[in-house]
């Protein structure tokens, strides 16, 4: 499956309305699609996905849980607005559980998900060699993260990382504009994935460290 | 800017927050026992609150993993997943030890002064014998303490909802463990380590710590 398809950014089983609605409107905001402190309104965004305002409101009680939507009685439900002085206390819990992760998903990762990684590294790779565009590239980006956060085996684990990428990814969409180096940090995934789907648990695990860590440098040195 | 509530720190709390502390902690303790409905006419009434600060209060309790509604049944205690022992061990191994260390590195940052009063209040308890629930409150407390000093609201709000978690998968199982008695011990070395910022050995305790609840858990299952 191609990364530069719109809706796909991981391969999470459909589920209810209110988990596929969940999802879309998760991405959405993650990568600024919805602008931070855009008004949100259920009946709106259940007509544009062609379902019924109970799954959306689901939703958007999930959403608010992953610091993605505010409610306010009486105002209404808004896009929360980026925390940019977040990025230190995130960066410093994904450098202690994105190499977990890692390392779990290269010792324990089924045959079916080494291949998914492996298909994933070679796409990646024919990406970065054409001319991506940023929002392909955040794509591809979402995608990576959580295929590894669920190849690691541990729900717990997935859960807490996958907050935390979509606090981190939306502060890069932020600043999208300024990052030279996107093609370049996104390429770096090639390495981690090879890794992992070949079982090189240290090795994944200090390409994941190192990942963040670089990560975070360009985020500092534009925010 | 933190993401815990304005509440939780200079502001008295509000109705719902103060609902909120007092589900979990009947939840966690397994007063309301796992599976069990969840009323909320009757909440209302007890807690003395209205319904909306109620169900913000079971919101926040279901992205805890603490309840979970379902749209046309209601709301439910969710039912213990000893299976998630393992996975929630493996998170903690990671993030206890590193939130001792950074409290350690701070001495104790902001809850330097609750840490103060624990330790206190622990050598004053010497060594009696602690019963089930005032030894999980215990350690409950103190490692809410040791996340607080760590200076991190993010990890502290993920470690808040494992050790949780963790005390409640405990409560199940604890009336086939004996005492508690050998974490008191551990928790005056503890703080006395993110007291004195001696912050390797806070992290080796705090590793020790989780491993060995972790042990004897397996052990009664």
């Amino acid at each position: 499956m191609s990364v530069t398809t719109p809706t796909e950014y991981c391969t999470e089983a459909p589920g209810s309305l209110a988990d596929q609605a969940y999802r879309q409107l998760r991405d959405r905001l993650t990568v600024l699609e919805i602008r931070p402190g855009a008004m949100i309104q259920d009946a709106h965004l259940a007509t544009e996905m062609g379902i019924g305002r109970t799954p959306v409101r689901e939703a958007l009680k999930r959403l608010q849980t992953d610091h993605l939507v505010v409610s306010y009685p009486r105002r209404g439900t808004f896009a929360t607005q980026v925390d940019i002085t977040a990025l230190s206390d995130v960066s410093e819990l994904r450098r202690n559980l994105e190499p977990l992760a890692a390392r779990k998903a290269a010792l324990a990762a089924p045959p079916s998900v080494r291949q998914e990684m492996q298909d994933l590294a070679r796409t990646l790779g024919d990406l970065s060699g054409g001319e991506p565009t940023n929002e392909s590239l955040m794509r591809a980006d979402l995608r990576v993260h959580r295929l590894i956060y669920r190849a690691s085996g541990n729900a717990h684990l997935e859960e807490t990382l996958m907050r935390l990428d979509n606090l981190a990814t939306r502060i890069w969409c932020l600043v999208l504009d300024r990052v030279p180096t996107v093609g370049a940090h996104v390429h770096e995934h090639v390495h981690l994935l090879e890794a992992i789907a070949a079982g090189r648990a240290e090795e994944a695990a200090e390409l994941a460290l190192e990942h963040v860590t670089g990560f975070e440098r360009t985020m500092r040195s534009i925010l | 800017m933190s993401i815990t509530p304005a509440s939780a720190q200079d502001e008295p709390p509000s109705l719902a927050d103060r609902a909120f502390q007092q589900l979990q902690d009947r939840l966690i303790f397994l007063d309301i026992p796992p599976g069990a409905p969840l009323n909320e006419g009757r909440l209302s009434q007890e807690l003395d609150l209205g319904r909306t600060p109620l169900r913000e209060a079971l919101k926040r309790l279901e992205s805890e993993h603490l309840v979970v509604t379902y749209s046309r049944r209601g709301t439910f205690a969710t039912t213990v997943d000893i299976t998630a022992l393992s996975e929630i061990s493996q998170v903690r191994e990671v993030l206890e030890p590193l939130a001792a260390r950074l409290a350690a590195e701070r001495r104790g940052g902001d809850a330097r002064a609750q840490l103060e009063d624990l330790r206190d209040r622990l050598d004053a308890a010497g060594n009696d014998w602690l019963d089930r629930d005032e030894a999980l409150r215990w350690d409950l407390q103190i490692h809410r303490a040791v996340y607080a000093a760590a200076g991190n609201s993010h990890l502290r709000v993920t470690l808040e909802r494992y050790s949780n978690l963790a005390t409640r998968i405990w409560c199940v199982v604890a009336d086939r463990i004996p005492q508690l008695q050998e974490h008191v011990t551990v928790h005056r070395d503890l703080l006395r380590a993110v007291l004195t910022g001696d912050a390797e050995e806070a992290g080796t305790i705090m590793l020790a710590h989780v491993r060995d609840f972790e042990t004897q858990i397996r052990q009664v299952l």
